[in-house]
């Protein structure tokens, strides 16, 4: 399929915006980590070996035989675990609040990384499906705990997506 | 009862205990899941691992802080085959269930064989 499909849309069927089932067009950004076409069809592709029918979800895993579906509980498991990975010193700032990492981190890290990137409230609302006014919540949670080396990864993500 | 007093019970009523904050999950966590998934021996078994299903939901996800483009009027013909393959299964993006679910048209690929249109639809040159 690389380099056959050039865009995936997706349609965000709830979210906390007043623009409820709204479908943006995501373009391949040529990043090898941050490329959404590539995640898209990777997830459809599993669930075409994993034998899912049709109208079930397809973030899952498992064998040929049987098949789970993603739960909070794996996803916070998983980024727990990589962010061992990530930072192998136990003193680190990241490793002293790593109960803190949970499925919403992704969410509060766009947040973080499109504020630090100078977007306005009312384009991280848009970008992220938000409530113009749920965004400085959003912030409050966790923007005070970010430190240089974070931030400059925070960044780092941001400029990907330039 | 006084205004004040009642804003004050008010407020107490609504106080609750605050949520744990949230730390965010940084670009570096990205590159080390990659990196551990780069070491697993290729193959389908890693491929259907958690640690791979995990790493795409999260990448999804995260692609809301992606650009994008908007989406044009000008619909171009999915090619048959492995494109409409991949069509019947297209899934709605689940943000709040942490699943993937499934609907017609909602999600859809698109393959271009026009440069014209290509560059009209995408904005890349």
């Amino acid at each position: 399929l690389k380099g056959r499909v050039t865009s995936v849309h997706l349609h965000f069927r709830f979210d906390k915006s007043p623009r409820n089932f709204s479908i943006r067009k995501f373009c391949s950004t040529n990043d090898p980590i941050l490329d959404p076409l590539a995640a898209a069809v990777s997830c459809i592709h599993r669930a075409d070996l994993l034998g899912i029918p049709a109208w079930e979800p397809i973030a899952a895993f498992g064998t040929l035989s049987t098949y789970s579906f993603l739960r909070d509980l794996h996803i916070t498991t998983v980024m727990q675990k990589t962010s061992i990975w990530a930072y192998p010193n136990p003193k680190h700032e990241m490793r002293l609040q790593i109960k803190c990492i949970v499925p919403h981190s992704n969410r509060i890290t766009a947040a973080v990384a499109l504020k630090l990137g100078g977007a306005s409230d009312e384009e991280i609302a848009f970008r992220l499906h938000w409530l113009v006014g749920s965004v400085p919540t959003y912030l409050r949670e966790c923007f005070s705990q970010v430190g240089t080396v974070i931030q400059q990864a925070l960044t780092g993500a941001y400029h990907t997506s330039l | 009862m006084h205004p004040y007093i009642r804003e004050q019970l008010s407020q107490r009523a609504a106080w609750s205990q605050p949520k744990p904050r949230k730390a965010p999950f940084t670009l570096e966590m990205f590159q080390a899941l990659s990196r551990y998934l780069r070491s697993q021996p290729d193959g389908l078994d890693s491929f259907l691992t958690k640690q791979y299903a995990v790493y795409d939901w999260m990448r999804l996800v995260s692609s809301q802080v992606l650009g994008f483009q908007n989406t044009l009027k000008l619909a171009l013909r999915p090619k048959r085959g492995i494109i409409q393959s991949l069509k019947r299964r297209m899934r709605v993006l689940g943000q709040g269930k942490l699943l993937l679910s499934s609907a017609p048209a909602s999600l859809s690929l698109h393959r271009t064989t026009n440069p014209f249109l290509f560059r009209l639809y995408t904005g890349i040159t």
